[in-house]
């Protein structure tokens, strides 16, 4: 009997169906599709009714539950314990919700993961990168967007990019070694022939850099967000600079 | 009297946490620095660590409790953001914080902050996206702020606090509100932990006493501490004067006011005289020498006087308490009959 690709895919599927999610968090870490579809599809219905018990809107509860899952994938890799998927993501799904209901705005409408497609070929999902590429382009074709929300986007995700940018090469080696593959200090050193300290003074550095930019993207875009909804740019009320 | 002066306005405090959130609403409603000292509580205030009268005391309660009581005594409402157990905001937070900010300025009214220049409440007063700062302001003076500094500045803890919105009170509701607030504190430890060992009210002057008769003051700490109770209850003083004077009306709730107010209003003098004489003994911020026998004795002695006279002060509080909830009863009576 001849197994056809879809076969394959069917049986793999099955298997899939049956393994824990840390098995699977494991698997879609070292760059597995498949592994990660199966958690979506194990998680998203929860997901989705928790989005939508606290937004009572389908079409945003969709979308919520959307951007938490891209949320997921790019910050697998700091999952420290991956039987604890599900309560994790359930955390992003409630995080997102309130950011979504308290803001309302520019981003309403988007739906970022159904623009990527996996079977295209050209993302590699162990790479939050890549994703970071693929949505900072899929962003300047999309259609229902303004031209300003479009800017907005495009500049956070160019922001979120940056981010790993403003290490060292040598410093970013060890900060993906430690966080995407998470590999003990000892290990690190052992691959970078370097001593544990110095890993440990690389990583600490890296942290405490991109944490500091991990702030200054978000307050750019946030500002970015307010010109988008056309707030005052500079208000300063003087009587109380002067009077008391 | 040492306090003559009493009509006259003072026009500043030692408590920051009053200073800047009466600048938040002086544009809405006119009240003076210790009218609102007194209607928010924070005049009668006092939070010691009898261990060694650490400086952390006077701001070291749940803002997050006491500051929206004591604005909805004064018909304020407000929200408030603040990361726990001392930690920096993450960037979601602090966008949050920065969108509350900016849309209190846009509406006219600073917002009030912790730790802005220095570990004290301030106000916000002003942003500029082009610059990435915060206009502010507290006890170290004017200056600015970037927004990534917010929260992570010398004690690296973020709290944020803005008017929503007002409506009217009478000033029946005010002053029971104030009682409430006056005597809960006086009498109830109003911390959740046992550490830190802060004891509030009367039992802080126990706790100051323990420190000075264990000679383990922290003479700093313990200069600020004394700056910070003489200078509330001051305000405290003044403020009952002040309400001797409000309630000016002809029926017995107003003449028992007054009667109580006054009362209250002189064993009040005698709790700001004896802190008085702390307060030359201990100067902010070197605190002179608080370990010394002769000077802790003499400390000691005129915190037993403060905490007697407090007591006494407090006593009568509770006479004008029980006479506001009583008439709020009747009302109540009243209108269930009618009704």
């Amino acid at each position: 009997m001849r197994n056809s690709v879809g076969g394959l895919r069917e049986k793999m599927r099955a298997e899939q169906s049956n393994e824990a999610d840390d098995v699977l968090v494991c698997r879609a870490r070292a760059g597995d599709q498949e592994a990660f579809g199966e958690l979506v599809r194990r998680h998203r219905a929860k997901a989705y009714g928790f989005a939508y018990s606290m937004s009572q809107d389908t079409y945003l509860a969709d979308d919520i539950v959307q951007e938490a899952l891209v949320g997921a994938f790019i910050r697998l890799g700091s999952l420290l314990e991956p039987s604890r998927f599900g309560p994790w993501l359930q955390r992003i799904v409630r995080n997102q919700t309130y950011m979504r209901l308290r803001r309302g705005g520019p981003y309403g409408k988007e739906q970022p993961l159904s623009s990527y497609n996996p079977s295209s070929g050209e993302g590699n999902w162990g790479d939050a990168e890549a994703v970071l590429f693929h949505l900072t382009r899929s962003v300047s074709v999309r259609q229902d967007l303004t031209p300003e929300e479009r800017l907005v986007r495009e500049e956070m995700l160019r922001g979120l990019r940056g981010m790993l940018h403003c290490l060292s090469p040598r410093e970013r080696d060890v900060f993906e070694a430690h966080f995407y593959r998470q590999l003990r200090p000892k290990e690190i050193a052992e691959l970078f022939r370097m001593t544990v300290t110095n890993v440990n003074n690389h990583l600490f550095r890296s942290r405490i850099k991109l944490q500091r930019e991990h702030i200054r993207v978000h307050i750019a875009g946030y500002v970015q967000f307010r010109r988008a909804l056309g707030k005052p740019k500079k208000r300063i009320l003087d009587e109380f600079g002067n009077r008391f | 009297m040492a306090n003559e002066d009493w009509k006259t306005e003072l026009r500043g405090t030692w408590t920051s946490a009053g200073r800047a959130v009466h600048w938040a609403i002086v544009k809405k409603r006119e009240l003076s620095l210790t009218e609102f000292m007194g209607y928010s509580s924070h005049a009668f205030r006092i939070n010691i660590n009898g261990d060694n009268v650490d400086v952390a005391g006077p701001t070291g309660y749940e803002w997050e409790d006491i500051l929206p009581k004591g604005l909805l005594n004064l018909g304020f409402r407000c929200k408030w953001l603040r990361t726990p157990n001392f930690t920096p905001p993450t960037p979601e937070m602090l966008a949050e914080a920065l969108e509350m900010i900016q849309d209190s300025i846009d509406r006219g009214i600073p917002a009030v902050g912790w730790d802005l220049l220095i570990p004290e409440f301030g106000i916000i007063y002003g942003y500029d996206d082009g610059e990435n700062v915060l206009h502010v302001k507290d006890p170290r003076g004017d200056g600015k702020l970037s927004y990534e500094r917010l929260g992570r500045g010398q004690v690296t803890e973020m709290f944020v606090l803005t008017l929503t919105d007002s409506f009217d009170i009478s000033k029946e509701m005010m002053l029971s509100g104030a009682l409430d607030m006056i005597i809960d504190h006086a009498r109830r430890r109003q911390h959740n932990y046992d550490l830190p060992k802060y004891e509030n009210g009367l039992k802080a002057y126990e706790a100051w006493i323990r420190a000075f008769t264990n000679r383990t003051v922290d003479a700093f700490g313990n200069s600020y501490n004394t700056s910070v109770v003489y200078d509330a209850r001051k305000h405290a003083y003044r403020f009952l004067r002040g309400l001797a004077i409000d309630w000016n009306g002809v029926t017995t709730l107003e003449q028992e006011v007054r009667k109580h107010s006054e009362c209250a209003a002189e064993h009040y003098a005698v709790v700001e005289q004896s802190l008085g004489v702390l307060n030359e003994m201990f100067p902010f911020p070197d605190g002179g020498a608080p370990n010394d026998s002769v000077h802790a004795e003499r400390a000691i002695a005129r915190l037993n006087a403060a905490k007697a006279a407090e007591e006494k002060g407090l006593l009568e509080l509770e006479t004008m308490r029980e006479l506001l909830t009583a008439k709020q009863w009747v009302n109540g009576k009243a209108r269930t009959l009618l009704s």
